[in-house]
């Protein structure tokens, strides 16, 4: 009898990703300069557990790539080589293959065979020149190549692997990296960094430890500043005499002890039990107040100790779903690294703020939007370093990338010093669109154009930020999470993108408004204010009654016409106006009177029916019944047709 | 015992059990197996520029359930609600959707041969949602296929490209 390993692929796929993205992590963390050795290590781990999965399944081509590079990487981590950004380079290319195997083999597509084939040997060829010594019937025959002094040929074959472009990016990529090898680079990309201009070099294969230190050949020595020093006493001592702070301690490991691996379908039914206790509990306490005296209090007691636990179950429940939203920020810098090295510019990329908790459902869908979103600063904000010098700014520009929570919003900034939008092009722009606009547009308002579908002020499309993926469908993408939008920038000075999250799509705080017999729920995030409106405040414009307050015209929506509520108030000095902000427009809606405050738990109503114009969804409420949640951007649309926007006097 | 005792006993293929309802004078049945339980009638939540049939969402358990009225769909018996007025769960395509209906009478058996062609006239329902008819004690059933008739444009409980309601 065979097992049947197949049932084990999804485990071996999912955890050979995470090995992937924490290797990519820790080379782009890795400092070139002093290793950290544990760093090094939990690399090496990593390539380790993949190989070793690829193995037991049979993923031949995965494991022969692995090992391949598993070799180059226990050499790095015994300092028998010295890891240059080429070498970190090499790696991170490794990476991708690895990872385009690997979703080959996944959906059981077309290996990328030439992609493996060209790792394979640019890896072997590291290996070769890297060591003195053989370490496997592969790099053999890669060192008899070295042997054979084809170097010219070597270097063409790489650069026609296309791993570096010209010799610009490449210096760019390397100090990018934080490196300053300065000259040494163009001397390297000849040789591909390994080899030294002298035929004589390449190590022999007989090569012993003691001459490692000359034979390494990765400079020529006039360049060597301290490398072949620290190289003789491998295995005993840091390559280099400088030694940084002990970096923090192997998180991998103790990652995988900490925890261990469950569904989220299995989180997800448990945060629907969760909200389900939410609810009972609500109704017993509706039950609980109706109850006198010493009973009652009894009760009460008990209601008030249940409430409690509820609310902590509640809690820990939904951090479970949590993640630091370093998940997502984390592929960044290699996003950041790559692309400026490729459009020539300099850019350091700061992370604020990376252990900020978040929905995981959110995680999963930020990235898009996030990586659009950088890329454009890239692309379109940061300028050219001689560009930002004429402009009398630092030669690098930053690109920040922060996270914070906010009462119960997570607050998601994009913020470069680059050039900043340019309003007369949005307008020109949007005037060719033939989109409403008129030249005294406050700016708040001209920024939200490039959300237009259509709208792009790129004179080209580069394969940067023509990738298909508009703005619009940036908006549409944050819109669908329940968040929203908003940028700020100046001209010269650089623009922030500020993305607005709910902190869990489970449930919302919300304003319970009646209307009629009806309870709705509105989301407190899009609540600005409510208050009675005065005869004063309430004006006609035309056919619609509109709103002055805080000097300025608001459209007023009145929630019993458009949810059909019979017997709801229509006069706005009877009832209570709700100011709403959504990332359309903003508005106030009419409703009989505020109810209260609370977290809902939300509903779908699509699951068993379908999807209501202006409702987000629905939620369950303390006497066991359905009250709507109000959706602010459709309620918002709806209001479109009526009056256009905001008018502005 | 013979091999068509047999079935009965063990009510395979051939048999299909129904439950049978009333609505206004005529008698209905649907198949059982999509039928998750039987309640009365209680306070719904109205659902905006829903048609009038669709009478609003009620909380099952946690699931947000919609409420249609056959009766006001198919103009068929007196739409009152009351402790008597019942409604039927049914859970078809992984939907839960209740149904109002004048009465639930019975669960009845019938074999392939006791089903009979539906008509083409005479009925509420358009022929294309029902199964065909039986003849059960001198009365004439309506076997309505609920699944189509639950998943059709016409109730529009299910969202499909253009969804068309019929509701003037």
């Amino acid at each position: 009898m065979t097992i049947d390993v197949t049932q084990f692929h999804d485990v071996f796929f999912e955890e050979s990703e995470e090995h992937l993205q924490d290797m990519e992590q820790l080379l782009m963390t890795l400092d070139v300069d002093s290793p950290d050795q544990e760093q090094l290590n939990s690399i090496f781990r990593a390539a380790h557990s993949i190989k070793g999965g690829s193995g037991i399944f049979n993923f031949d081509a995965l494991m022969n790539l692995t090992h391949v590079m598993e070799n180059l990487l226990d050499k790095a981590r015994n300092q028998e080589i010295e890891v240059t950004s080429d070498i970190v380079d090499i790696f991170l290319q490794t990476l991708d293959v690895l990872r385009d195997t690997l979703t080959a083999y996944k959906e059981s597509t077309d290996l990328p065979q030439d992609e493996i084939d060209a790792s394979i040997v640019v890896l072997e060829e590291a290996l070769a020149n890297a060591s003195g010594k053989a370490s496997s019937g592969a790099s053999d025959s890669a060192q008899a190549n070295v042997a054979g002094s084809e170097q010219d040929d070597i270097s063409d074959d790489i650069e026609g692997f296309g791993f570096f472009d010209d010799d610009d990016t490449n210096i760019n990529t390397v100090s990018e990296a934080g490196v300053d090898i300065g000259a040494e680079i163009d001397a390297e990309i000849e040789g591909f960094g390994f080899f030294d201009d002298e035929p004589s070099t390449p190590v022999e294969p007989a090569a012993k430890s003691e001459e490692v230190d000359e034979g390494f050949g990765f400079y020529e020595p006039e360049n060597l500043p301290v490398a072949p020093a620290a190289n003789t006493e491998k295995r005993t001592a840091p390559t280099q005499p400088i030694v940084k702070p002990v970096k923090t301690k192997p998180k991998a490991a103790a990652k995988e002890a900490a925890s261990i691996r469950v569904d989220t379908t299995k989180i997800d039914s448990m945060v629907n039990l969760v909200g389900e206790l939410v609810i009972t509990q609500s109704m017993l306490s509706n039950v609980g107040q109706e109850v006198e005296g010493q009973l009652g209090e009894r009760l009460q007691l008990a209601i008030d100790e249940l409430q409690r636990n509820t609310r902590e179950i509640q809690e820990s429940v939904m951090s479970m779903r949590m993640l630091p939203i370093n998940m997502t920020f984390n592929r960044f810098p290699r996003v950041v690294r790559d692309l400026s090295s490729k459009l020539g510019k300099q850019v350091d990329l700061v992370i604020q703020g990376g252990g900020t908790e978040i929905d995981k459902s959110l995680i999963e869908k930020l990235v898009d939007p996030l990586t659009h979103l950088v890329r454009n600063s890239i692309d379109h904000g940061i300028e050219t370093p001689e560009k930002r010098v004429a402009n009398g700014k630092a030669e690098k520009g930053t690109v920040i990338l922060s996270a914070e929570q906010k009462g119960s919003s997570i607050i998601i900034g994009i913020i470069d010093d680059g050039a900043g939008l340019d309003r007369a092009r949005i307008l020109d722009k949007a005037m060719q669109n033939g989109l409403p606009v008129s030249p005294d547009m406050p700016d708040s308002e001209v920024w939200q154009l490039i959300f237009e579908a259509g709208f792009s002020t790129a004179e080209q499309v580069t394969d940067v930020s023509g990738r298909g993926v508009g703005m619009d469908v940036v908006r549409r993408n944050i819109e669908s999470i329940g968040g929203r939008i908003e940028i700020e920038s100046s001209k010269g000075e650089g623009s922030a993108f500020y993305i607005h999250l709910p902190l869990t799509l489970a449930i919302v705080d919300g304003m319970c408004v009646s209307v009629g017999e009806q309870i709705f729920v509105i989301p407190l995030l899009n609540v600005i204010e409510s208050f009675q409106p005065t005869d004063s405040q309430v004006k006609m414009l035309g056919n619609e009654q509109v709103l002055w307050i805080r000097d300025r015209y608001w459209p007023l929506v009145s929630l019993t016409q458009l949810m059909q509520v019979d017997g709801g108030v229509t006069e706005p000095t009877k009832g209570i106006v709700v100011l709403l902000e959504s990332s359309k427009k903003r508005y106030g809606v009419l409703v009989d009177s505020l109810v209260g405050q609370q977290q809902v738990v939300i509903k779908s109503l699509e699951q068993h029916y379908k999807k209501v114009a202006g409702i987000a969804g629905a939620t369950i409420m303390g006497d066991g019944k359905v009250a709507m949640i109000i959706d602010a951007d459709s309620v918002a649309m709806s209001c479109a047709t009526v009056s256009n926007s905001e008018v502005l006097l | 015992m013979s091999e068509a005792a047999l079935q009965q006993a063990v009510g395979t293929s051939n048999v299909n059990e129904f439950l049978s309802f009333i609505l206004g004078e005529e008698h209905y049945a649907l198949d059982i197996t999509t039928v998750k339980e039987i309640r009365g009638y209680e306070q719904v939540t109205k659902i905006a520029n829903a048609p009038a049939f669709i009478k609003g969402v009620i909380n099952l358990r946690g699931d947000i359930v919609p409420i249609v009225d056959l009766r006001l769909k198919f103009n068929v018996g007196e739409a009152t609600y009351n402790q008597f007025t019942i409604v039927i769960m049914l859970n078809v395509h992984d939907r839960i959707v209740g149904i109002v209906v004048d009465g639930v009478s019975d669960v009845i058996r019938l074999s392939e041969e006791e089903m009979l062609p539906p008509p083409e006239f005479g009925v509420s329902f358009d022929s294309k949602y029902l199964h065909g008819l039986a003849d059960v004690d001198e009365n004439m059933i309506i076997l309505v296929n609920i699944e189509s008739l639950i998943t059709s444009n016409e109730l529009g409980l299910v969202e499909t490209k253009s969804v068309i309601t019929e509701d003037e």
